[in-house]
């Protein structure tokens, strides 16, 4: 089976091609991804889930806002994503629960600083599997 | 890849000619060597699309170290005329006012050298480094940070952290007018409440250097430089509060470009009209991430002269530990030029370029009226960096701007690829380079052949007359993100 993401190769930057069989699927991949791309391994204490309920112009920019969301409780109160719990997802809509676990230098390694989740690029399309969305992080 | 056609105007000058929807014309400063990395690249067509935005005052212009960016590419410099034109965060980047200072000391190499890992271990303790780093010991109150952004270097002088004759020494005197706290966001304010006086990860970096060559004696001598002398180089931003400041003003931008019918070939061009008050607020967000970033700097200074006071167990006055200059390479600033011959107030975008006026510009401080603005241009952690005059010609060609340094060439993936199975700490100690990190990741992106050689960058500059020649540096010690 085809990985569920990938990395892109970006001068500066880095990005990443998800693939979903549906949409909730490039959702829970491209978490996933930015969860890889920021730590490795796993912490012990979890926090209360993050609950995120958004709304976007186009799948795209809903991915883009959601990732956003993510990223700014990683920045500010150190949780980082480990599994989504999606209540509901439309094109233009999601709510999810969030749960993560806290970051703890004892059990994480902190690998890149992504400073924004940015429109370059930013495509969420629909192929013959199913579906392929790309982000670029400004690292 | 088959790019635009570029035709050569001299050794140093190539220019992109207006075609489909550019209002002007792209110039591109590289030598051959560089051409070969820039020709067929995507950053080719963001200097066109670029061309593409109101109000634009002169050419889209591209330095040297020119690399793919986010809408505007790094290494890019846009003029837009104030009435006509426009601003947009994507021409600035999302770490507002990441930038460059030197710090000159009177400590020479023979006493130094021998004892350089005490040394960097020392700064490694006073200066949180890496992903997210964070200060225990100046956590800003709410009303104190937002002084810090309507202050800059003035608040950190204020405070402590730091001596008035400082802000002699700094881009703008470490503040820039028209910050507005009030035009900053909740999310921005908490993202930064911390993180002031920390490096940060990534390419920034702070570097104990030696002085190895002299090019220009009258300047080196004016700017306090000689040779075998030790200098720190300190490469930093407004961390987390300038990340999202850009970020909510791309959304901001992304319905004023819808709503002032600005066609964009790149959403990450976003931008609005100078006059309206989406493009003031901005700008007033943007210069408060400024003097965030300024004062930033301003702490790991103060960090860093009290890291050597320890360490050389010597008084200020023995160490002189002064500024030499503070200089930013992503920024947008109101400044007045001539072009073709008429007066103009513009905004120069400089993403990943610096400012390089020379010498009589009446926004040096004193003591470089006669010599011209310090520049200064890091190469990658192995190799070297140079310090600079701006020159008059820069005035004429780039808006007063310069290249801001060696420009990746390698993504961080093959960076990483590339130096698996290697020891990297152990290459740069046999090249005489003590460094430290929090991340083996981070270092192993940051190896010397993921950049261009920044000699080759400089030399255009150098010769294309934007900025000539003073100071070669090599480092003997670093502290990556």
């Amino acid at each position: 089976m085809k990985p569920r993401f990938e990395w892109l190769d970006h001068t500066g930057d880095v990005g990443i091609r998800v693939y979903g069989r549906d949409l909730r699927e490039i959702f829970v991949y491209a978490t996933k991804a930015l969860r890889e791309a920021l730590v490795s391994g796993e912490g012990r204490r979890q926090k209360k889930p993050l609950v995120i309920d958004l709304c976007g112009d186009s799948s795209e920019i809903l991915l883009l806002h959601f990732l956003k969301e993510i990223l700014y409780f990683f920045e500010t109160q150190k949780g980082l994503p480990l599994r989504l719990d999606i209540k509901k997802l439309e094109e233009n809509h999601i709510v999810a629960d969030v749960w993560t676990d806290l970051f703890d230098p004892r059990y994480h390694v902190l690998k890149t600083e992504i400073k924004a989740v940015t429109y370059h690029q930013l495509s969420i399309q629909k192929v013959e599997q199913g579906y392929q969305a790309q982000v670029i992080f400004d690292v | 890849m088959e790019g635009p056609q570029l035709e050569k105007i001299d050794d140093f000058t190539w220019r992109i000619p207006r075609q489909g929807p550019m209002r002007t014309e792209g110039i591109l400063f590289a030598n051959e060597t560089l051409m070969k990395g820039i020709r067929g690249d995507e950053c080719v067509q963001q200097v066109m699309n670029v061309a593409c935005l109101p109000g634009i005052v002169g050419p889209s212009i591209a330095m040297p170290d020119i690399h793919w960016g986010y809408g505007f590419p790094i290494g890019g410099v846009a003029a837009f005329d104030s009435r006509e034109g426009v601003v947009s965060p994507g021409g600035v980047g999302y770490d507002i006012n990441c930038g460059v200072r030197l710090i000159r000391t009177h400590l020479e190499e023979k006493k130094v050298r021998p004892q350089i890992r005490g040394l960097i271990e020392a700064l490694f303790r006073e200066i949180p480094a890496g992903v997210g780093s964070r200060r225990h010991d100046v956590r800003l109150s709410v009303e104190d940070e937002k002084q810090v952004l309507s202050k800059g270097v003035r608040w950190a002088v204020e405070n402590g952290f730091g001596e008035a004759q400082d802000l002699e020494r700094i881009e703008s005197h470490g503040t820039l007018p028209g910050a507005d706290p009030s035009c900053v966001s909740q999310r921005s304010l908490e993202r930064g409440r911390d993180q002031l006086g920390t490096l940060g990860s990534g390419n920034h970096f702070l570097e104990i250097e030696v002085v190895q060559e002299i090019f220009d004696l009258n300047v080196a001598r004016a700017f306090g430089l000689f040779e075998g002398q030790v200098v720190v180089h300190i490469h930093s931003g407004s961390r987390g509060l300038g990340y999202q400041i850009c970020d909510d003003y791309i959304e901001v931008m992304l319905k004023a470009a819808q709503k002032y019918k600005i066609d964009l070939p790149d959403r990450q061009l976003c931008c609005a009209p100078l006059a309206s008050q989406e493009a003031q607020d901005y700008l007033a967000a943007m210069s408060a991430a400024a003097n965030y970033a300024f004062c930033n700097r301003q702490l790991m200074t103060h960090f860093t002269r009290r890291a050597f006071e320890n360490f050389f167990k010597a008084s200020p006055g023995d160490l002189g530990m002064e500024i030499v200059y503070d200089v930013a390479h992503n920024i947008a600033k109101m400044e007045d030029h001539v072009w073709k011959g008429e007066k103009k107030r513009v905004c120069v975008h400089r993403k990943g370029a610096t400012r390089a006026f020379p010498a009589n510009h009446p926004e040096l401080t004193a003591q470089y009226q006669s010599v011209g603005q310090p520049v200064f241009i890091p190469g990658d952690m192995g190799r070297y960096s140079y310090v600079l005059v701006g020159e008059p010609r820069a005035m004429e060609i780039a808006f007063g701007s310069c290249c801001h340094g060696a420009g990746r060439v390698m993504s961080r993936m093959k960076a990483k690829k590339a130096s698996k199975g290697r020891n990297i700490f152990r290459e740069m100690e046999d090249r005489g380079i003590i460094v430290r990190s929090q991340s083996l990741d981070g270092v192993r992106e940051e190896i010397s052949e993921a950049y261009k050689d920044v000699a080759d960058v400089v030399d255009v500059v150098h010769h294309g007359g934007l900025a000539r020649k003073v100071a070669k540096l090599c480092p003997m010690g670093v502290i990556k993100g």
